[in-house]
């Protein structure tokens, strides 16, 4: 199935667009989806285990399952600041 | 504590409202709050928290004013460049308000001191700009069992909450490991738009007063995020993880550990390969005016319209896995950024597709400007 994943902060800029456009497995949970987004944009592939998603305003599981109607965030940490 | 006759008149505005009232106002004369970082999100938080009559305000910050902090940074003035900024804000907020007691830690906050500085406030506020404090300022609150009122900003956006693990979720159980390098460029190279530690220190400043005045419902439990290029505020849902490392059900961590560390920041990153790799300005000038050399720019477009150094040729990082072919490997290259961070990770990313004749200009442009072409501007 299709799905449109809203990205955030740095992950905006890796994207190059406010969305993503990920074609994943009926049924996916949330770490396939994080999974197929390291797979479609390969300078996060390291980062995914630190970026969370949200399904329908709600912070969800890395088992929890997706449908296509969900609405899809990812959003990485951010600190701001530091020159590290 | 009662008001005094001078404070009734300078709280008036509270006073009058009942959410607040005489009640609310001695609570916030009574309270004590801490403050870690005196910058972007630590200057509103400064100007409105001690105008408010917080009774007794923590700074820890060791920084100096900089130039680049005025154009957010709004508790220090252009007067004030080169002075530490913890003595900055401290007359800053006797200024606007005398009632208010200052305690400043010119300190990095570490884990060997920050049990002893948070344990004597009643709401710790996270203002910092790196990932290894804001674990500490976590797990600290966490295991003294103080709330943590949580911002942070990039760019345009902003994040705030309120974790307090007594009674919901905390920053591990939303991140519960710190993220790659790269994953999350820094203030310097993502820039952010001024307004914007305003708008999200306000959210965190109110949040620190609805916590001591008892009214209203925190951000306890929930995420705002803050979009100002188009002007959205989003609210999302956090749980407690019940298998949270600090605040689960059988946690793992029962102090403080090296945040460092667990970032996985080295306390000398990279010193050692860099070295080999690095050629200073003035070598650099001499082998551009001997024409031996290749200089590339791997900054962002509008960072090269800022300044660029005379001579070079633009590949931004970003850009670099599709215009590697561009690149002679035959060539002396020598790569650069603003500061000598990106144009490392470019050297590396040269290296492993065979090129062997590298150089790294140390400290980038602006060391650049500093040492061979004053007439550059900084940023």
């Amino acid at each position: 199935m299709h799905v449109q994943a809203k990205v955030f902060a740095s992950l905006k800029q890796i994207v190059g667009a406010p969305a993503a456009a990920l074609e994943v497995p009926e049924g996916c949970s949330v770490r396939e989806l994080l999974l197929a987004f390291g797979k479609a944009f390969p300078r996060v592939r390291e980062g995914i285990g630190a970026i969370r998603v949200a399904v329908n305003d709600e912070y969800a599981t890395a088992e929890q399952t997706i449908e296509e109607t969900d609405i899809i965030a990812l959003i990485p940490p951010v600190s701001g600041g530091a020159d590290v | 504590m009662p008001l005094t006759k001078d404070e009734v008149l300078r709280y008036s505005r509270h006073l009058i409202m009942p959410e607040v009232g005489v009640e609310g106002q001695e609570k916030l004369k009574e309270a004590s709050v801490l403050l870690i970082g005196t910058g972007g999100l630590g200057a509103p938080l400064c100007l409105y928290l001690s105008a408010a009559g917080v009774g007794r305000l923590g700074l820890v910050d060791f920084d100096v004013v900089d130039f680049t902090n005025l154009q957010r940074q709004v508790i220090h003035g252009t007067k004030d460049v080169g002075r530490p900024k913890l003595q900055s804000a401290t007359d800053r907020i006797a200024d606007i308000n005398p009632e208010v007691q200052v305690d400043g830690y010119e300190t990095r906050l570490t884990s060997e001191n920050a049990m002893d500085i948070l344990r004597n406030y009643d709401i710790v506020i996270d203002g910092t700009d790196n990932f290894p404090t804001r674990y500490l300022v976590n797990d600290a609150c966490v295991l003294l069992g103080k709330p943590n009122v949580y911002g942070s900003i990039f760019r345009f956006e902003g994040q705030a909450s309120v974790f307090d693990a007594t009674r919901g979720p905390c920053y591990r159980c939303l991140y519960n490991e710190p993220p790659p390098p790269g994953l999350v460029p820094s203030c310097a190279e993502g820039g952010v738009l001024g307004i914007l530690p305003g708008i999200i220190g306000l959210i965190q400043a109110t949040e620190a007063i609805k916590l001591i005045i008892g009214k209203g419902t925190p951000l306890i439990g929930r995420f705002l995020r803050f979009d100002a290029l188009e002007m959205k505020f989003q609210e999302l849902k956090l749980r407690k993880d019940p298998n949270c490392p600090i605040c689960g059900e059988n946690p793992t961590i029962k102090e403080l550990i090296d945040y460092n560390e667990f970032c996985g920041i080295q306390p000398t990153p990279e010193v050692e390969e860099d070295t080999a790799v690095e050629i200073t300005p003035e070598d650099l000038k001499d082998r551009l005016d001997r024409g031996e050399v290749l200089l590339v720019d791997v900054r962002e477009p509008h960072e090269w319209d800022i300044c660029h150094i005379e001579g070079a040729r633009l590949i931004p990082l970003s850009e670099f896995t599709q215009r590697l072919h561009e690149l002679d490997s035959a060539s002396n290259i020598v790569l650069y950024c603003h500061k000598g961070q990106r144009s490392l990770r470019a050297l590396r990313f040269l290296e492993k597709a065979g090129f062997r004749k590298l150089w790294n200009l140390k400290g980038g442009i602006n060391e650049w400007a500093l040492s061979v072409n004053p007439d550059l501007p900084r940023y």
